[in-house]
């Protein structure tokens, strides 16, 4: 855990105040010279009471900020309760956090009472995905003549997660998924929304596909046949296995895109009304089945402490629980080619980097 | 923010004005100033808009010009020191006036560099001091929260409104005080130079004439030892031969000073002889039985000295001297003094004549030997209505007491300089309309001047007076500086100058404590004497004392706080390790031809690493786990200490083969 310390500098201004006050002050001592003297007393008195009112204790000052999640690249607004520690009031306090405010000027506190919680909001942008377990703020005041600047690092232990960045997915990624649904119908399937054409109702069906309109003017009844039907539940395996070979910088890319990719997709999914069944293979192979916000969020933790693991076997029935679903998306976030032993490869959709 | 830089532009003007009115006023011609501010204060202000070059170099050519040719014709050419500051002016008008981003502070330190030229050339002005400090804090205070508000940003609108300046005692009066400190402090450390500076300014004193100032601590002589230069609980010690007490109210006299101003008395003209035999006679005794022989003996400091009571008459153990013997003023020959052989005692005897009876007549023919002179710009008017409203009449005795019991009446015995809106510090003690105070130095011209108002022929007399009583010795009476003393001796027939003290009787022998540092007059009886709380009040008073105080407040001042668990500034011992670990690894990878530079990140460090025949892989893993621990807040357990290891134990590897290959 990072450690708070506050310190002291000197800006450019009081550097040459201070040479300046130093040797009008040798020069008085040497000569004896009044007016030497009173021009050292007069360059000093001053920067003597900016040091002087310089908080000290200004990294125990109190940050609070709100429990959040991030996406990395999306640009967010958190908001801090500071809390001055007891002493002085803290006068022209700027705050930021290098991390996510690295193209944002510092926000400005005017004032700070001791003890009397204060609101301020931050805005910044995370570039790098992760899950933090504290949150490093730079605080700095210059008041009142800014000779001195202190200049404090505080650390506030916090559960930040930066899920990967949310990629446009190709257009075949998804119409992957879609089905013609000219057979009767399957329970693991539901209905697409895109109208495709009309077939002849078939008893058992669902009447609220009858059209009504189309069926009155036929005078026989017929039922909208939509495409795009969608299987309510795929799978999504995610491997993050990488070959003992030298790493460069395009496999990073790749592992980055691979993690946003999933997250994309798995979001897309949700949206659609599609549970995903994921399965992240690491060096522990952890299953997870996404059917709501909190799943989705849990899977974002994950990947956003996804790291690539060294190539290791699978389990022989590691995979099979793919054979049960419709459809599976295999995402080779690291260069581990697609297992041999998977079964039907048309229900498979390989996504790598160069699908994007 | 427009009216913080409306108000900055405000103060920084204002700044100017006062430093160049300050510099007209004490230096510089007005004209001389003007000729070389307004020209640069008008390019300034018309190059706010963009203009081409010919343009401004014929506004210089014709504005300066012209200004410079005014000012050869209206006004002296000015001085040399005069001259070289005007040099500076252009560059303060120029740059207060350009409104540029940094152009504040460069304009507030070039009105300091006026300000302190002003200084050096005309005096020291306190309100002149104290108002330009008053405006740089305030342009300070302005520019440093425009600075914040400039790199800041807020989402609200508008923009944060922020208390200026604070509360002014906060700020303002801190800063007087710190300055006031620091200068008093500056000012005691010895110098190298400042034994040097005190001779030289002594010789360059040295004349027949000596002033003694209103507004000054005792300054008796010009030539030699001063009684004001010197500082210290023991002087001399007086005691009567025959073993008698000496009386508390004992008058030792330096010097006179018979020439009077309103601000400064001078000794006047000295007939003056050169007297090498011993014993000396004064003058003539009218009764020899009334003579008392006084030993005094000298310490250190006042070892050049010579004191005398009034009644002097006769005079032994002090040869090498020069002496009016009428005006009863005598000193020691330095010259004889310094010839080889001669030597000075530090104890000599001096025999005065007890006056009895109260004196009869004023010896008037001091009257034509300046002792009725007055100030040429006395207020006569003024002077007279006191004397009448003192019913100061009838006897030169009456009269005497008359003045001084108006005096007493009229005016507060304070060790304070008077004040009030006169020039003259005699003015303000006896004129103010409020609070008339002053010390023996008022109180002893205000009632020579009146006496000779009234005809009395009178002088002003300068000494010690009354003394301490020593503990061991009752009959031994010491002198130090703090019983230094202003009186009035009138001359009376038979009796030569005799003591007049119109100070209050219980105010008597107390002087204005002098801030300069102590060349303290110990004798190895007196030092054994020393009252503790006396010590200790002088050990105070070094200039030592002060530096320290100021010292100690300002440590004082900074908070210091217990760490708590959260304050503990030293990293954990975890951390650590893992840190020592990633030391390792790098120097491995610096030797191995992959230093990390500074600013570099780890993470831009690993990719240079990839493009090097170097265990790339292994050393990610490392910069990982150490990543984990240090801000991960991970615990450094034995796989990530492997992959730490591993990666330095590779590197090496990796160093060593292409060495030998």
């Amino acid at each position: 855990m990072a450690s708070s310390t506050t310190y002291l500098e000197l800006t450019p201004r009081g550097r040459v105040v201070v040479g300046l006050g130093v040797a009008a002050a040798v020069a008085g001592w040497l000569a004896a010279d009044p007016h030497a003297r009173m021009a050292a007393a007069m360059l000093l008195a001053p920067l003597l009471l900016d040091l002087w009112w310089k908080p000290f204790r200004l990294h125990q000052l109190r940050l609070q900020p709100t429990a959040r999640r991030s996406v990395v690249g999306v640009p967010f607004h958190d908001e801090l309760t500071l809390t001055a520690p007891p002493g002085s009031p803290l006068h022209e306090l700027r705050l930021q956090e290098p991390r996510t405010m690295r193209h944002e000027a510092p926000v400005l506190v005017p004032a700070l009472l001791p003890g009397k919680p204060h609101q301020c909001l931050l805005r910044g942008r995370n570039r790098q995905r992760g899950h933090l377990l504290e949150r490093v703020f730079v605080l700095t005041t210059s008041w009142p003549f800014g000779f001195v600047r202190a200049r404090a690092i505080v650390a506030v232990p916090v559960d930040f997660v930066i899920e990967p960045a949310r990629i446009v997915l190709p257009t075949a990624v998804l119409r992957a998924l879609a089905l013609r649904t000219s057979a009767p119908i399957a329970a693991l399937q539901q209905e697409g929304t895109e109208f495709h054409s009309l077939r002849e109702y078939q008893t058992g069906e669902d009447a609220r596909l009858v059209h009504s309109l189309r069926s009155a003017s036929l005078g026989t009844l017929v039922r909208r046949v939509t495409r795009g039907a969608l299987p309510r539940t795929i799978g999504l395996v995610l491997d993050l296995r990488r070959k003992e070979a030298s790493w460069r910088q395009d496999g990073r890319r790749r592992f980055e895109w691979s993690l946003a990719a999933a997250i994309s997709l798995v979001q897309r999914c949700r949206m659609l009304g599609i549970d995903v069944d994921v399965l992240l293979i690491d060096a522990e192979p952890t299953r997870l089945l996404v059917h709501s916000s909190l799943h989705l969020e849990e899977l974002g933790t994950l990947l956003a402490e996804a790291a690539p693991a060294t190539a290791c076997q699978l389990a022989k029935d590691q995979l099979a629980h793919l054979e049960q679903l419709e459809h599976c998306y295999w995402i080779s976030a690291g260069n581990m080619p697609v297992p041999t032993s998977l079964g039907d490869r048309k229900r498979l959709t390989l996504l790598t980097g160069a699908t994007a | 923010m427009s009216k913080a830089r409306q108000l900055l532009g405000i103060a920084l003007l204002a700044c100017n004005l006062l430093v160049l009115v300050r510099l007209a006023l004490v230096a510089v011609p007005w004209q001389w100033v003007c000729t070389f501010a307004l020209p640069a204060a008008g390019l300034a202000i018309w190059r706010r808009r963009a203009r081409p070059f010919w343009q401004l170099a014929l506004f210089v050519l014709l504005v300066q010009g012209g200004s410079l040719l005014w000012a050869l014709l209206t006004a002296p050419p000015p001085s040399r020191p005069a001259a070289l500051a005007c040099t500076i002016l252009p560059s303060l008008a120029y740059v207060s006036l350009r409104r540029r981003d940094h152009d504040v502070a460069l304009g507030l330190f070039l009105c300091f560099c006026v300000l302190l030229i002003g200084d050096i050339l005309g005096g020291s002005n306190a309100a002149a001091l104290v108002a330009f400090g008053a405006l740089a804090l305030l342009i300070l205070r302005i520019e440093s929260q425009l600075q914040a508000l400039q790199q800041s940003a807020s989402f609200s609108s508008p923009l944060p409104r922020l208390p200026l300046l604070g509360p002014a005692w906060q700020l303002f009066l801190p800063c007087f005080l710190l300055f006031v400190l620091l200068e008093r402090s500056l000012g005691a450390i010895p110098g190298p130079h400042r034994e040097l500076a005190a001779t030289t300014a002594e010789q360059a004193t040295a004349a027949p004439v000596a002033e003694i100032g209103l507004s000054d601590s005792f300054v008796l002589d010009g030539i030699g030892d001063v009684l004001g230069n010197l500082r210290g609980e023991q002087l001399l010690g007086a005691r009567h031969a025959d073993g008698s007490p000496l009386p508390n109210d004992f008058y030792l006299r330096s010097g006179f000073f018979a020439v009077p101003g309103l601000d400064r008395w001078q000794t006047g003209s000295l007939s003056l002889q050169r007297v090498r035999e011993d014993p000396i006679e004064l003058t003539a005794p009218n009764d020899d039985n009334n003579v008392q022989w006084l030993e005094i003996e000298r310490y250190a400091a006042a070892r050049n000295l010579v004191l005398l009571p009034p009644g002097s008459r006769l005079l032994r153990f002090l040869p090498g001297l020069r002496i009016d013997r009428e005006r009863e003023w005598l000193r020691q020959d330095k010259e004889w003094l310094l010839q080889d052989g001669n030597g000075t005692r530090d104890d000599y005897e001096v025999g005065y004549e007890i006056i009895r009876g109260m004196p009869q007549r004023v010896e008037m023919s001091w009257a034509q030997r300046g002792l009725l002179d007055l100030p040429p710009d006395l207020d006569i008017p003024r002077f007279r209505e006191l004397l009448r409203r003192w019913d100061a009449t009838g006897s030169p005795q009456r009269i005497a007491a008359q003045i001084a019991k108006g005096l007493a009446g009229h005016c507060r015995y304070m060790l304070h300089e008077p004040v009030g809106p006169y020039q003259q510090a005699l003015m303000n003690f006896l004129f103010a309309a409020e609070d008339r105070h002053g010390y023996c130095m008022h109180f002893a011209s205000a009632a020579a001047l009146l006496l000779r108002l009234s005809g009395i022929p009178c002088r002003i007399g300068v000494g010690l007076y009354g003394g301490q009583a020593d503990r061991r010795d009752p009959s031994l009476r010491i002198f130090g500086s703090q019983h230094a003393h202003a009186w009035v001796e009138i001359p009376w027939q038979g009796m030569g100058f005799q003591v007049f003290d119109p100070t209050p009787a219980a105010d008597r022998g107390a002087q204005p404590r002098n801030t300069e540092p102590a060349a303290v007059a110990t004798t190895p009886a007196a030092a054994e004497d020393t009252n503790w709380l006396d010590s200790l009040r002088d050990r105070l008073a070094q200039p030592w004392a002060a530096l320290g105080l100021l010292c100690l407040l300002l440590l004082s001042w900074r908070r210091s706080s217990k760490p708590t668990g959260r304050d503990n500034l030293v990293p954990s011992p975890e951390i650590r390790s893992a840190r020592r670990l990633l030391g390792n690894l790098l120097r491995e990878l610096a030797q191995a031809g992959c230093p990390r530079t500074r600013g570099q990140t780890l993470e831009q460090h690993l990719q240079r690493i990839a493009t090097l025949d170097l265990p790339v892989e292994a050393v990610h893993q490392a910069y990982m786990a150490y990543q984990e621990v240090r801000f991960g807040g991970r615990e450094f357990d034995a796989t990530r200490e492997q992959l730490l290891r591993t990666a330095i134990a590779n590197t090496a590897e990796r160093r060593a083969s292409r060495h030998y290959s």
